[in-house]
């Protein structure tokens, strides 16, 4: 109780008739009213007037109107009251009410808040909320992305505080590409014409009219072209020329749906996983008969690679085994595909594929793998044993992991730039290391 | 390139365990990524790249999910849900109702992902690119057989069918035909089982004509406009084109655990106006 009686006589000192603290709402009551008053205070750019009152010459103003004018979350359980804004949570159990309303000192509280307050200037980072899409663009940038039924925003990120801002609005675009150097994203229209925003400019120039569909886009090591596979039904893989806006077709194998395109650094060489169908005999002549049959023998996903200096449509069949598999990553110089192999009992390991030889390898079966993905020469993975999880980097050569971060099991996503850059989808919420530790950037 | 990673083992050397202590208390009890089981799901051929295109997605998601799509008509969806070797039956119509030639299905839920638009197409040597109803009713009835009946030139009328059990051949007799039957043998007649089968007989056969969703037309072909209103999304939207139909995945009862997790994502935002929209379906929303 030693802090409602401390602030009980701040009370009693300001000669509130109806000022109470939160912990002592009864413990105070005198005759006089005090004068709650107003000051225009500059947020963010915007005026808005937040309530006060003077405590012997300190003003203090209203928790609620700052709270709302910041767009923080305010929560009042029992005594206590809880602010948040992004990943800053204020606890009061000393604030000053008058006639139900709480008051602060603001410029501690806005501290606290990580907000910055100079001659009523009130300025503070408003995290983006809802991200369903976020891709590196340097070390320092992340562009994330909001989609909603009218559309998607995508948003150049701040990596170490969550400053962002608005990049593109659009419609009926694909999700963006970033170049490896980060200097340009890319983007195709409803109509499959293709855009590139040159992100120091924001100017966004079409670079292609081809209006086939395009699906799965991916810069090549140089930025200078597109990869893609081609079609509703992801049957072709053509390169888009950022030149000249041609479309090559890189192979045409007449097999419908290919996934998850990978392509060497030289651009010569690609690797996908090819998706099967079972084989489906009904006959609908009586349907309550429910004379259907689904057979799905040999349909296993199953990893293919293509050296297109060959030109002769005939990819390779790199894999054979019945597991399940995922995260398909091509070596730069194209000589191994690294793949995530699921097993029957959802286990997850790495391994590797000789794209010349076909010699198959156990790269890392230490841990169970959720993700994997190639950043400098190194396999960046998401793991779990028992109930730690650990984001690692393994060298392929010799399958040893270095383990980069314990985290939390809330993590489901990793997103990991070429470079090496890790940032995390927790909760729905992305995370950078920032000095060190994971910090929320979004809400 | 050793310098990078220096750094990053540096940083790991200090921090022994680094939970998310910043974030708030989960709002879930186990990461997305921790989703593990199989789907399996049949039925529309219409649906199919779309079914594809949100496994191929939903899996980098959720890499321990496995699902396996096939089609072979509509009407094998709920029956295979029914059946049991099924999770999910794609089907271009509502199968929890009757429509012509088929009962309904009872007990399953009929949950639905996308609008479907359809439009009759004719191979690209075919001139008569604009048809009434009763034209259509005409040729698809073996009425007519010439195309310079209807104001082409003087060549065969191929008509291509999708099989009984198809959901794209329900939409486009009860929309675009309005309920009449087609014609059901003949030489200048062919029956095919899916939409790929469609597609490659309307692109390769001189004076065919057939229908098809508009993610299978392709350049090889034209999209005949129906009263002078052309195959177009816009015109689906604004109303004036009436041959869509709305794709839906049945699941025997609500769906649950990873089914239930997927038909979350193949109707979030970011599918509805991604994918889905370049695919050529129109999202959901687009039709409230």
């Amino acid at each position: 109780m030693k802090k409602a009686v401390v602030i009980s006589v701040l009370a009693t000192a300001i000669g509130a008739a109806a000022v109470t603290p939160v912990m002592a709402q009864s413990a105070v009551q005198t005759a006089q009213a005090v004068q709650v008053g107003s000051i225009t205070v500059s947020i963010n750019g915007n005026s808005v007037a937040i309530r006060t009152i003077d405590a012997q010459g300190v003003t203090l103003a209203s928790v609620r109107d700052l709270a709302k004018a910041l767009e923080a979350s305010l929560n009042v359980t029992g005594s206590t009251i809880t602010v948040q804004l992004n990943h800053n949570v204020v606890k009061l159990s000393d604030a000053v009410t008058v006639n139900g309303t709480a008051f602060v000192e603001p410029v501690s509280f806005l501290g606290k808040l990580g907000v910055g307050y100079s001659n009523g200037n009130i300025t503070s980072v408003k995290f983006l909320e809802n991200v369903d899409q976020v891709t590196w663009v340097n070390a320092s940038k992340l562009i994330a992305s909001i989609s909603g039924e009218n559309g998607r925003e995508d948003y150049l990120v701040d990596a170490a505080t969550g400053k962002n801002e608005l990049l593109l609005t659009s419609s009926d675009t694909s999700e963006l590409i970033v170049s490896p150097d980060g200097s340009k994203a890319a983007y195709s229209e409803e109509d499959g014409t293709v855009n590139v925003i040159d992100l120091s400019t924001k100017q966004s120039t079409k670079v292609s009219t081809d209006t086939s569909i395009k699906n799965e886009m991916v810069f090549s090591a140089d930025g200078s072209s597109i990869f893609f596979f081609q079609g509703d039904k992801n049957s072709v893989i053509c390169k888009l020329s950022l030149a000249d806006g041609s479309v090559t077709k890189v192979l045409e194998d007449k097999v419908d749906y290919k996934a998850n395109l990978t392509v060497s650094a030289d651009g010569t060489k690609v690797a996908y996983f090819q998706i099967k169908q079972p084989v489906v005999k009904n006959d609908a002549t009586d349907v309550s008969k429910d004379d259907v049959t689904i057979d799905p023998t040999g349909t296993e996903t199953q990893a293919f690679f293509y050296d297109s200096a060959k030109g002769d449509n005939k990819p390779v069949q790199l894999t054979k085994d019945a597991s399940d598999k995922a995260f398909l990553e091509l070596s730069a110089d194209g000589s191994k595909a690294y793949y995530v192999s699921i097993k029957d009992d959802n286990t997850g390991s790495v391994a590797s594929v000789n794209t010349a030889s076909l010699e198959a390898a156990s790269v890392y079966s230490a841990e169970d793998v959720f993700q994997m993905n190639q950043a400098d020469g190194k396999l960046i993975v998401l793991t779990a044993k028992g109930d730690a999880n650990s984001i690692s980097a393994i060298d392929p050569a010799t399958g040893t992991a270095s383990k980069l971060y314990s985290v939390s099991d809330a993590v489901s996503e990793l997103i990991v730039s070429g470079k090496g850059d890790i940032a995390a989808i927790s909760n729905y919420q992305l995370a950078v290391p920032v000095n060190g530790k994971f910090t929320t950037i979004t809400r | 390139m050793k310098l990078k990673w220096l750094k990053v083992a540096t940083v790991a050397a200090l921090i022994a365990t680094i939970g998310f202590g910043s974030v708030q208390a989960p709002t879930k009890t186990e990461a997305a990524s921790k989703l593990s089981g199989k789907i399996v799901i049949n039925g529309s051929s219409a649906l199919l790249p779309l079914t594809l295109q949100a496994a191929n997605e939903f899996k980098k998601l959720n890499p321990k999910v496995k699902i396996s799509a096939s089609a072979a008509g509509s009407i094998t969806g709920p029956q295979s849900v029914r059946k049991g070797i099924a999770d999910i039956g794609a089907v271009d119509w509502d199968a929890t109702k009757a429509v012509p030639g088929f009962e309904a299905f009872t007990g399953q839920v009929a949950n639905k992902v996308a609008v479907t638009p359809f439009a009759a197409v004719v191979n690209k040597s075919v001139t008569a690119t604009n048809l009434t109803t009763k034209q259509l009713q005409d040729i698809f009835s073996g009425k007519v057989t010439n195309w310079k009946e209807v104001g082409g030139k003087d060549a065969d009328i191929i008509v291509v069918n999708r099989a009984f059990g198809s959901g794209t051949r329900v939409n486009f007799q009860q929309k675009a035909l309005n309920g009449t039957d087609f014609m059901t043998k003949g030489s200048n007649y062919k029956e095919v089982k899916t939409s790929g089968d469609m597609k490659t007989a309307v692109e390769s056969t001189p004076g065919a004509i057939g229908y098809l969703d508009f993610a299978y037309i392709t350049t090889k072909m034209t999209g005949v406009s129906i009263n002078g209103v052309a195959p177009t999304v816009d015109n689906v939207i604004n109303g004036k084109y009436k041959v869509w139909g709305y794709g839906y995945y049945m699941t025997k009862g609500q769906p649950t655990g990873v089914v239930k997790e997927f038909i979350k994502y193949v109707q979030s935002a970011k599918f509805q106006n991604g994918s889905l929209k370049k695919l050529k379906f129109i999202p959901l929303s687009a039709m409230k």
